[in-house]
Parts: structure tokens; sequence; C-alpha cells
């Protein structure tokens, strides 16, 4: 009667469960443990898997391992542990355990379940009572230790295992006895590139980021990623090629959407060469056509040379700055010259009386377009806009802007800015029309295209240029042999005109000038001020842009004499280059190339180069050398040099095709 | 029924157990296993060579318990009416009157012995059936009632002797448990020519009361029985039969036919008993483990591979105990 008196007094319902409870939190932990083992075993095998695929090349670049290894391993840890937290350890799942383990042969899930049994709680029940009290001490003298001392699963042993099988598999096949040395050394080569990449692209990046360039800064972010990869991972030269060619497929093909954005066939005149000819428009309109020399920057020749000035400067000659100073390019640097030359210019109400004046909005947006400022335009034309809105133009006023807004439009012709110039002329006709209204909405719009295409034509230019980078470091990769062959500047733009004026002055003029670009454009200087005295052969000198190839080897005349400053193009301060200028022209490079040939010449014109011609890239100087050897008997040894090379890497994958159909197609037996 | 009878539960067998100790040396599980058929209402078939002590054992167990005891000896020629008992023409001392009166035969008494039960004919094997299972007995359309407790033990010889008539099916699913009679050790067998070539004869008392008996048997009855144990019990029997969901490859290959329902209760029943003497008020897995070789040993019938092979039904119910066990550990964690 004792027990059941003790039952009685200190059983309940509840003792039981409440005695297994820190048994029950210790199952619930050891669950959560082998579960989150099982879901981490799952993790590092994806990881091995993982790791396997990158040493044969097969891993996606989007799954880099230093993201693989721990995502899988992480995820799998949580997805095996949840279900262990969702999943209820009740006091039988403890009672349970606890019996198994310490021989109580089933007193505690008995008592458990009897608590449940209507029968138990019946008065005559004596025995389950007696059962009660009986599974009521074990369970109060139970150590959860006992029942469940922390013994290593074979999960926990398994993941173990695992961690260090992942190990052998990342350690293993990168240690030096694995790694042949023209492996290793290709390697070295490609961290060192990755490196430079890395730096070079991060500068990209900020300058995209400073002026607005979502296209370019994803690619620099492609870019700089691309580098981290390389520098971080163990990758051969081959793969880095690929990469570097999968990239460039890539901005080629943003790089094409954004010129096809921009405006497509719209043609290639660039913003300074159209302010350039809204300002004589406008001048010849305004001083009455009686310039006999440029009114705008007093220099005589104007565009008529556009872009192919300094090719008539005559280095050595003392006065090559003067000519070289009929560059258009020095019209767009020297906008404030125009208004000195002619002053009456900056003052619509001084000189030329009887004579309409320019609308000073469009006088001053042409200034803004020469300098490529395609801002200044937009702004002038909102404050046209909103002089025309407010009813401050006279009627003369009026017209004049009418006029005036239509010789913009004339001039926007042709640049890739079609929306501009299309509302520059629905302008043009509203005030034609004396709708001040719509032709304030209108200029509105002009100024808020002009923005937008402006800022479209930078992305698409700071893409080119962040492609020219990466093509500059993938070539530089591909033709090392040794890390010591790649330069450790990743600036390397920096410094003099390197061009020799030989016959290779072309090759030679053509990367440093890139090389200035780049720098400019990295660096936000680049504004030109080598006006004048300056025998026009800075690369670039107005501004960053790709007009690279355009003054190839004019370096050379620098011996001639005179006083023709160093180019140090770090030297150039000024705003930052507007991505409209000329020398941004992709298609001028291809017009006007200049390939001087023989050596600098002696005499008269000291320091002066050879013969400087003017061909297009491909094409044969004109009355060109005279091959000794048919071309045909040399294009099969051509063909498999080439495809020697192709094989041997030096060649990007991507190009590979193109190089075979290329020797293909002018095979003799193709047809050529 | 209170504590105190559940308490002395243990106490009575342990008294039963010394007592029969006395005279059987050795042979402890075979007691208990006795001990357990009469206290679960079942009856037990002790098989084994002759000279064993398996008479000696019941005689001994009829002593200790304050019971009626008979022994019937089967012989081939030994007629169902003549353990039953039979309709006798008697002449009525007052009247003078012939009238029919029934005269019980040996099977009505508390304890009856059926020695060498498988010396006799199927037939009369037979009779056994109902006094066995209905606690009754009928004779000339009557229906007499035997005395509790009604205990049977039978004991046979192992069927490859001379002269044996192999149990009915039917017949053997009677017995709760069938129990093996090993040979004495080397110890015991000194201790036991000790025991019955001298001159002390040992002294049996009598330590338990039929009212007794009854009275633990109502308490081995009361013993709770979780649905987990239960299950097992369950599964148990059902893996005996070949085929089965449960089936093991042994038994598919091994078994003729498993064992029948009464099995399960066999196996419930006396693992009850095992518990209380365990000290514990609920049965256990391992309860139902420790009985069901005598449980199942005649009931799963070997198929001519099985006998062939030389497999023993001990042999299979422990493979299907092995596995389930497993099972029930692999579903913990």
């Amino acid at each position: 009667m004792a027990a059941v008196q003790e039952y009685v007094e200190t059983a309940t319902p509840e003792s039981l469960s409440r005695a297994l409870t820190p048994l029950a939190s210790r199952l619930r932990a050891f669950r959560l443990a082998r579960y989150a083992s099982r879901g981490a075993l799952g993790g590092i095998a994806v990881s091995i898997v993982a790791v396997i695929c990158s040493h044969l090349n097969v891993l996606p670049d989007a799954l880099p391992l230093e993201a693989v290894i721990p995502v899988s391993i992480i995820l799998g840890v949580v997805v095996g542990a949840v279900p262990a937290l969702l999943s209820r350890i009740t006091s039988m799942d403890a009672a349970r355990i606890a019996e198994t383990r310490l021989g109580l042969k089933e007193r505690l899930s008995s008592a458990l379940e009897f608590e449940k049994d209507p029968a138990a709680s019946g008065q005559a029940a004596v025995l389950f009572r007696l059962q009660h009290v009986d599974a009521l001490g074990h369970a109060r003298s139970l150590a959860p230790r006992e029942a469940l001392p922390f013994r290593a699963t074979w999960e926990m042993k398994a993941v173990l295992g695992g961690f260090m099988l992942l190990l052998l598999a990342l350690i293993v096949p990168n240690l030096p006895v694995f790694i042949s040395p023209a492996t290793r050394t290709e390697r070295a080569i490609v961290r060192k590139e990755g490196d430079k990449l890395t730096v070079k692209a991060r500068t990209i990046e900020k300058f995209a980021a400073a002026h607005q360039m979502p296209q370019t800064k994803r690619m620099a972010q492609d870019m700089q990623r691309l580098g981290e990869q390389m520098a971080a991972r163990k990758m051969d030269k081959k793969q880095a090629l690929i990469k570097y060619s999968q990239l460039t497929k890539q901005m080629q093909d943003v790089q094409k959407k954004l010129t096809e954005n921009a405006g497509t066939g719209m043609g290639s005149k660039s913003l300074n060469r159209a302010g350039q000819q809204l300002a004589q428009s406008l001048q010849a309109a305004g001083a009455n056509g009686a310039a006999s020399k440029d009114p705008m920057t007093g220099n005589p020749a104007t565009s008529s040379k556009a872009g192919t000035s300094g090719q008539k400067g005559s280095p050595g000659t003392g006065k090559s700055g003067e000519k070289a100073g009929q560059k258009p390019a020095d019209h767009g640097l020297n906008i404030p010259g125009f208004n000195k030359a002619n002053p009456s210019a900056g003052d619509p109400n001084k000189g030329n009386e009887g004579q309409p004046n320019p609308t000073d909005e469009i006088k001053k947006a042409a200034a803004a377009m020469q300098k490529g400022d395609a801002s200044g335009l937009s702004d002038q034309l909102r404050k046209l806009a909103q002089r025309t809105q407010s009813g401050a133009l006279t009627p003369e006023e009026q017209k004049q802007a009418q006029q005036d807004l239509q010789k913009l439009s004339d001039a926007l012709k042709g640049t890739p800015m079609p929306e501009t110039q299309k509302h520059s002329q629905a302008a043009a006709d509203a005030l034609k029309q004396g709708d001040k209204q719509k032709a304030a909405d209108e200029m509105r719009k002009a100024a808020d295209a002009a923005d937008k295409e402006m800022q479209q034509q930078m992305d698409a230019q700071g893409m080119k240029k962040a492609q020219e980078s990466l093509q500059k470091s993938q070539n530089e990769m591909a033709g090392a042999s040794s890390p010591s062959d790649i330069s450790n500047s990743s600036q390397s733009g920096e410094g003099e005109s390197q061009s020799s004026g030989d016959s290779n002055g072309q090759g030679e003029g053509n990367s440093q000038e890139q090389q200035n670009a780049d720098q400019r454009m990295h660096s936000g200087q680049g504004k030109g001020q080598g006006k004048g005295n300056n025998p026009g052969t800075e690369p670039g000198e107005e501004g960053g842009g790709s007009g690279a190839g355009n003054r190839a080897g004019h370096g050379g005349g620098k011996p001639g004499g005179g006083k023709i400053p160093k180019q140090k193009f770090s030297k150039f301060q000024g705003p930052v280059p507007h991505m409209l200028n000329p020398k941004f022209d992709p298609t001028r490079a291809a017009r006007y190339t200049k390939v001087y040939l023989g050596k600098p010449g002696q005499g008269k014109e000291a320091g002066r180069l050879g013969k400087a011609i003017k061909v297009r890239p491909g094409a044969a100087p004109p009355g060109g050398a005279q091959s000794n050897v048919d071309y045909y008997n040399y294009v099969g040894d051509a063909k498999k040099a080439a495809e020697k090379s192709v094989d041997s890497e030096n060649i990007p994958p991507a190009y590979r095709d193109q190089v075979r159909k290329y020797f293909n197609s002018i095979t003799p037996d193709s047809g050529h | 029924m209170d504590e105190t009878s559940v308490r002395a539960f243990r106490d009575d067998f342990a008294r039963v157990r010394d007592e029969v100790g006395k005279v059987i040396v050795g042979n402890a599980d075979i007691v208990d296993g006795v001990l357990i058929c009469l206290l679960s209402e079942g009856h037990a078939l002790l098989e084994g060579v002759p000279g064993l002590g398996k008479t000696l054992l019941v005689r001994t167990l009829s002593q200790v318990l304050d019971l009626n005891f008979n022994r019937i000896q089967f012989t081939p020629d030994l007629m169902p009416a003549d353990i039953t008992g039979t309709n006798i023409l008697m002449e009525d001392e007052v009247t003078g009157r012939k009238i029919f009166q029934f005269q019980p035969g040996p099977v009505f008494a508390n304890i009856v012995l059926a020695d060498e039960i498988n010396r006799a004919t199927p037939k009369t094997q037979s009779a056994m059936l109902e006094a066995m299972q209905e606690h009754s007995v009928t004779v000339a359309g009557k229906q007499y009632r035997l005395a509790e407790p009604f205990f049977v033990l039978a004991t046979q010889n192992p069927i490859e002797m001379e002269g044996t008539y192999p149990l009915p099916e039917a017949q053997l699913d009677r017995f709760l448990f069938k129990l093996i009679v090993p040979a004495p050790s080397l110890s015991e067998l000194s201790i036991i020519v000790d025991r019955t070539t001298g001159t002390a004869t040992p002294k049996i008392n009598k330590v338990l009361t039929g009212e007794q008996v009854m009275a633990m048997r109502q308490v081995a009855r009361e013993v709770p029985i979780s649905s987990l144990v239960r299950d097992f019990a369950v599964k148990l029997i059902l893996a005996t039969h070949p085929r089965s969901e449960t089936a093991t490859d042994m038994v598919n290959r091994f078994v003729r036919f498993g064992s029948s329902p009464r099995g399960a209760q066999a196996l419930v029943r006396g693992a009850k008993i095992r518990a209380l003497l365990d000290g514990r008020y609920n049965v256990a897995i391992d309860d139902i483990s420790a009985v069901a070789p005598a449980v199942l040993r005649h009931r799963v019938l070997l198929n001519f591979d099985g006998e062939a092979e030389g497999i023993g039904t001990d042999a299979i119910v422990r493979d299907i105990i092995t596995r389930l066990s497993a099972q029930v550990s692999a579903a913990l964690v």
C-alpha cells in the first residue's frame, strides 16, 4: 500500500514526462547533430564534385569554388538540420531511447502509454499504478548522459572523412609534384595579369560609376571578377584566354546593343563637328559672311580638313606649331578664343547692327557642342525653352530663335543624337508656326534627349575602352612566356609618346596612344592644351578617345628643332574628355590611318620621318611593294603556321574559327 | 485484488519453485515454464526421452499444490472413454431400477498428467481436446465442467522413437508451452543419483491452494501490456507465416505453416507472468522474446526442406526475434 500511497502523493500525469524532459532535450540535440551531419555530408559530396569539375574545367564561371564549397556545406547543414528541428521529440521517444540504452524493459514507454489509458485511471487498476510508480522511479533516477552518451555517429565520422577528402581534392592536384613547370609559369603569368586586370577594372568601374555608365560599370565588374579569378584560382593560360574571349564577346554584344539604342544608322558625325557646323552657320549669319578668317578662333583654316590636320604639320620647320594649330582639334580647345577673336559674338547687342544676332542660347550651345559638351547643349536648350515659354522673346528674337534652332537641327543631322535633332526640328517648326508652348516643350524634349543620348554614347565609348583594355590585357598575357614579360603597371599608358617614327611607328603609336587614351579616361585628364605651337603630334590631345591610330608616328616629328614641347600627357589638365570627341570616332581609325615609310629624313625637313601615306587598314600602300613570292605559293605555309598558332593556344579559342575561315577563304582553290 | 496480492505473487511463485526444487534437480527453466503454464491458464507439453524426470516433475508439482491430481498413462489401446469417463449402467439401490450413471474419467482432476501422450492413437489423444480448451467434457450429450484450476501436463517421447503417434496440430495448439526437457548435466546427475539412491526422502509441503492459484491467475491477467509490446508479439506471430509481409527468408524457406492466433495469446499470457516474476508490472519485449520459443516451437510446422535440413523451430523463432528487435531499435533515432 505504501507504493500506492507514494503514487498518490507524488505521481501526476505530467511527472513522468517532466522527468524525461532533460533526456528529450539531449536527444533533440543529438538528432540535430546527426541530421546536420548528414546534410553536411551531402554538401561535402557536392563540393568534392565541384572541385573535380573545377579541375576538369567544366565548372561554370557562375559557380566559383570559393562560393560553391561553403555554400554547399552550409546549405547541406541547414537542409539537414531543418527536419531535425521540425520533427518533434516526444517523451515517448526519449523513453524508448532510455529503455533501449539502459535496459529498462519498456517501463517508461508503457507508463507513458498507460497514462492515456482510461482503464488505468480506475481505483481498481492497482497494477497500472504500481507500474507508473515503478516507471517514475526509474525516470527520476535517469541520467541523460548515461542514456545518451556522446558517441560519434557514422555520419559524424563520415563528415570528418569527407572534409579530409575535400581537402585532398583541393590540395593534392595543386601540389608542385603534380604541376609541370610550364603550367606553373602559365599560372604565374595568369595570376599577375589577373592582378593587373583587377586594378584596371576597378579604375574603369569607378570612372563608369562616377559618370553614370551602367553598362560599362557592369562590364568592368565582370572584368574585375575575371581578374580576381585569374589572380586567385589556379587557372592556366588556356582557361584564362577562353574567359577573356567570352567576356570580350559579351562586351561586344553589349556595346552593339548600346550603339543600336543610341541611334542606328545615324552616322558618325561627332558633336564637335556638329558644333563647328552650327557655329559657322550662326557666324555666317551674324557676321554677314565677312569673315576672312575664322571668326571663332582666329585661325584661317577651319574644318575643311577636320580630322586630317596634323598631316600637314611640318615638324622640324619651326612653323609647324602654327600649322598644327589649324587643326580643328584646336578649334575645339580654343572656344574661349572665339569670344576674344570676335568680341561681338559674345554680346548679341553689340556690333553687327542691322543684322540679326544669333540667339544667345544657341550660340552658347554651339560652343558647348564644339567642346563635346552635350550637357551644355541641353542646358542652353532648357534656358531657351524657358525664355520662349515666358514670352520674353520679341518677335524678332523668336524668328531668330526659330532660324537658329533650324540650324541646330541641321547641324545635328548625322550625329548619333537623332532624338535631339528631331525635337530641335520640331521646336523650330513650332516657333515658325508661332506655337511657343509647343516649341518650349520640344526644346525641353530635345534637351532631355541630348542628355540621354549623350549618356548612351558615353556608355558605349566607355564600353569600347573597357574592351580595349581587356584586349590589351589578353594580348599581353597571350604573348607572355614568363611572369616578367608582363609589365607591373596597370596604367601602362603613362609617360611620353614612344613613337619611333620608323615604319613601325604605326603600331607603336597606336599602342601608346591607346594607353594614353586609357590613362586619360581613367584619370579624368587629357583636356588638350596643345594649341598653337604644338606641332599637333600629341595623340589624343583633345581628350581620351579612340582615335588612336590617327596620329601614329607623329612623335617622330619632334627631333626637327624648334620649340616642340615634350609630349607629356600627364600634364594635360582639364575637364573630363567628352566621349563624342572626334578621336572617339571609331570609323576614323579605319578611314584615316597613316603609315610612315622609311627612316627619318635628312636635310630640310630634318627629323621628319619617311614619307607619310594615308591608307586604309589592310590596303596596300599606293604603288606599294611588289611581292617576290607568288601569294599562292606562300599561303599554304602561312596557313600551316596559322594552324599551328591556333593549336598552340596563342590565339584565343573564340577567334580560331575566324582564323581558319580566313585562310580557307584566301587559299587559291577556294576561288580567290 | 490489492497491492499485497500483487507483491505476494512472486513470493508464492518462488515458494512453489523451491519446493519443487527439493525433488527436481536442475531444470529450473522447465519448472518455471510449467508454473507459468499453470498460472497462465494453459497446459504444458514436456518432451524428452524417458527417464529425465518429466513424470516426477509433474507429480511433485501436484504435491506442492494442494490440488487433485490424476495420471493417465497413454498407451496405444487407451480409449477416449478411459480418459473422459463414461456412462455405466448402475442399479439404483433404493428403487432397484437400472440407470445410466456418469463415471468421471481421470481427466476430472485439477492437475492431469498425460504421460507419454503420443503413445496413444490420435483418436484417444483427441479426447483431451475439449477438456483442455473448454475445461469441460461432453459424454452422451451431457457436458460436465471440470474443476478449476484445470491443468494438463503432458509428456511425450521424441517422435522419432518407436511406437509413437505424432500429436495432431489441433492438439498441439492447445498446449501453451512445449518444453524440451534436457538431459541433466554432470553435476545435476550426480545430485540426482545421490538423492534417489539414499535413504533420505525429501519432504514436500503444499504451499499453494487452488484458490491461491486462481488468485495468482487473476493477478497475471491484469498485468498491463503496451501497444508497442503487443505489436511486437503480433508481428512475431505473423512473421512465422511463410510469404507474409514480415516473414524472414528462413521462414519462407523452411516453414510450412505458421502459428495460430493462440500463439499470440500464449505469448502475451506467458510474458505477463515473466514480467511479474521479474519485478515489473508491465510486459516487455524481452518477456515476449523469452517465452517465444516455448510458445512457438510446436506451433510452427516445418516443411520438407526444414525437416531435411534439420532446422529447428527454435532457430527460426530466434531469427524472427532478431529481425524484429533490430527493426524496433532502428526506429528509435
